[in-house]
């Protein structure tokens, strides 16, 4: 990992509170793998004094894209960032979602912002692998957030919490019932969304978490982002984000 | 002898630039952003006796220009320290500190007695953690038990021995004088500062234990203040630790009085500002000797 300084192309608010940046950096032989997370230095002062924790939305050579929702003072600063500004970020960190097989049926479950490195995971494998698609919103999103997962999922189904987009609910209200033919099921979202998921699947090898927390540094010095293991602390930044089922404790 | 030499007891320094306790793990993380035997030293996050799995998430909130921190003491305890950690720490071409915690008095002499035959060059016993609820600050903030601990793990330990202290500390002097008194070589001064912040949307303190520990550039004038006054007192070298985010803090710290630097939650935001900071110094320091400006402001203060 390094740190790059990238030139804002555009940081554009999409809808409500979330955002689109897309940044051009040169990351030259640096590969980039879906799952894995930026930390991004929101301001030159030391105010705010961390760097912002972000998955990668997509990476398509040297163009870098993130999804994010203003959700404190950090991203409120980082919403008023204009195109030609410099950001730095220090990438690629963290682990990344295993790598699929072709024709492999999975299924993805994405909870607002938890959308974002399964975008990138679909935008990887674009048609080469069977995703089926469930996305869920607390509201109207529009159509270029989610414009990869209609290109290339065999299904998809979008619902939003007050109906103004797709089916109205909860999207795990609408995810099939019988979830053993999926080979794995890939999910990103609100802890409660992703305690749900647990519990309906059995089969819990299949499972497949990318999990969020509090994080400082993003490297592994802090010990801020924990998640309880099975038998230990495990730091989302170090040994994740991305995790299998079997390792993380969701009894609560 | 290089110009960034600095001599603190018994232990000489290529350079003044350390890493604090709790912000560069057990070196190992920072080895993939640089080779860290460039630096002064480092701290190592504190070992207990048993393994801590420290405290429930949110562990961090930031404020301004600062953040607050209730990580508690989260380590492998001295055994796994000993077994998958100190090998990388006994082969580093660089000064190994290690921090001991504990929430008993026996506890630090326990552990300081584990790792008696580890080839590192010292102990810092942290009697100022915030975020526990035994031991730590609550030891840091008793003139008797600093002593106390000093003094047996002194005893136990052929290596130098450093004492932490805690801005919560009403007499930083007299604890000072205490840690002399007891054989210690040098005070760290500080560990972060007891802070609160309140998660207003949820109506409910951010920290599940209230009160956590608040550090960053915001508390470097508070730190200055103490590593000043410590220095007229002229009683043992100071290590400064307070908000250093660059090489002018680091001159500061000197100017003021602190011998060495330690460089905490900067770590966070800049995994190579350790490294940056001992270039710097190099350049600044191409003819004159670093140790004859440790203190110099003082010289200097009737010129204000």
């Amino acid at each position: 990992m390094r740190e790059f300084i990238g030139e804002i192309l555009e940081n554009r608010n999409l809808n409500n509170k979330i955002f689109l940046l897309k940044v051009k950096a040169d990351i030259g032989d640096c590969i980039i793998y879906p799952g894995q997370f930026a930390m991004l230095l929101i301001s030159d002062t030391f105010d705010p004094f961390l760097r912002r924790p972000m998955s990668f939305y997509d990476v398509s050579e040297n163009r870098i894209v993130f999804l994010y929702q203003i959700v404190g003072r950090g991203t409120e600063l980082l919403s008023r960032k204009k195109g030609r500004e410099k950001i730095s970020f220090i990438a690629p960190l963290g682990n990344y979602f295993p790598l699929l097989k072709e024709r492999e049926k999975i299924l993805l479950l994405g909870g607002g912002m938890g959308i974002s490195p399964l975008n990138f995971l679909i935008s990887f494998y674009k048609d080469k692998v069977d995703f089926y698609s469930f996305l869920g919103f607390s509201s109207y999103m529009p159509e270029e957030v989610y414009e990869n997962f209609s290109k290339y999922s065999k299904e998809m189904i979008i619902s939003t919490e007050d109906g103004s987009l797709g089916y109205k609910g909860k999207i795990l209200d609408f995810i099939p019932e019988d979830l053993y033919s999926f080979s794995k099921i890939i999910s990103c979202g609100p802890l409660p969304m992703l305690k749900e998921l647990y519990k309906r699947v059995d089969k819990k090898d299949k499972l497949i978490f990318s999990l969020e927390e509090r994080m400082a540094c993003g490297i592994g010095i802090c010990l801020s982002c924990v998640v309880e293991g099975k038998d230990k602390m495990l730091h989302i930044c170090k040994e994740g984000p991305i995790f299998s089922a079997l390792e993380v404790s969701f009894n609560e | 002898m290089s110009n960034l030499e600095v001599k603190v007891g018994s232990l000489t320094f290529k350079n003044p630039i350390l890493l604090a306790s709790g912000t560069c793990g057990f070196g190992r993380e920072l080895m993939d952003y640089y080779d860290i035997n460039i630096l002064g030293g480092i701290v190592t996050k504190s070992i207990t006796l048993k393994p801590r799995k420290g405290n429930p998430p949110p562990r961090i909130w930031e404020s301004y220009a600062g953040i607050l921190n209730s990580i508690g003491l989260e380590n492998p305890g001295v055994e796994k320290f000993i077994e998958e950690e100190s090998p990388f720490l006994e082969n580093l071409n660089t000064h190994v500190i290690v921090s001991i915690a504990g929430e008993k008095e026996e506890e630090y002499c326990e552990v300081a007695k584990e790792i008696k035959d580890l080839k590192i060059s010292g102990i810092e016993l942290n009697l100022s953690c915030p975020n526990v609820d035994e031991g730590g600050m609550l030891f840091g903030i008793d003139l008797e038990t600093v002593k106390e601990i000093t003094r047996k793990v002194v005893d136990i330990s052929d290596k130098p021995v450093w004492v932490k202290l805690t801005p919560q500390a009403i007499d930083i002097l007299g604890l000072t004088k205490a840690v002399k008194d007891s054989g210690g070589e040098a005070v760290v001064a500080f560990n972060t500062f007891l802070g609160l912040a309140i998660d207003w949307r949820k109506r409910k303190p951010a920290f599940k234990r209230i009160f956590a520990g608040y550090s960053g550039p915001a508390v470097k004038p508070l730190v200055l203040r103490q590593v000043w006054e410590l220095y007229e007192e002229n009683i043992l070298p100071i290590i400064g630790c307070g908000g250093v985010t660059s090489f002018s803090d680091v001159m500061e710290f000197i100017l003021a009085g602190a011998s060495l630097v330690e460089i905490g939650s900067a770590n966070f935001r800049d995994p190579w500002i350790g490294m940056k900071s001992v270039q710097e110094l190099e350049s600044y320091f191409e003819t004159e000797k670093l140790i004859d400006l440790i203190g110099f402001a003082h010289k200097n203060k009737e010129e204000v």
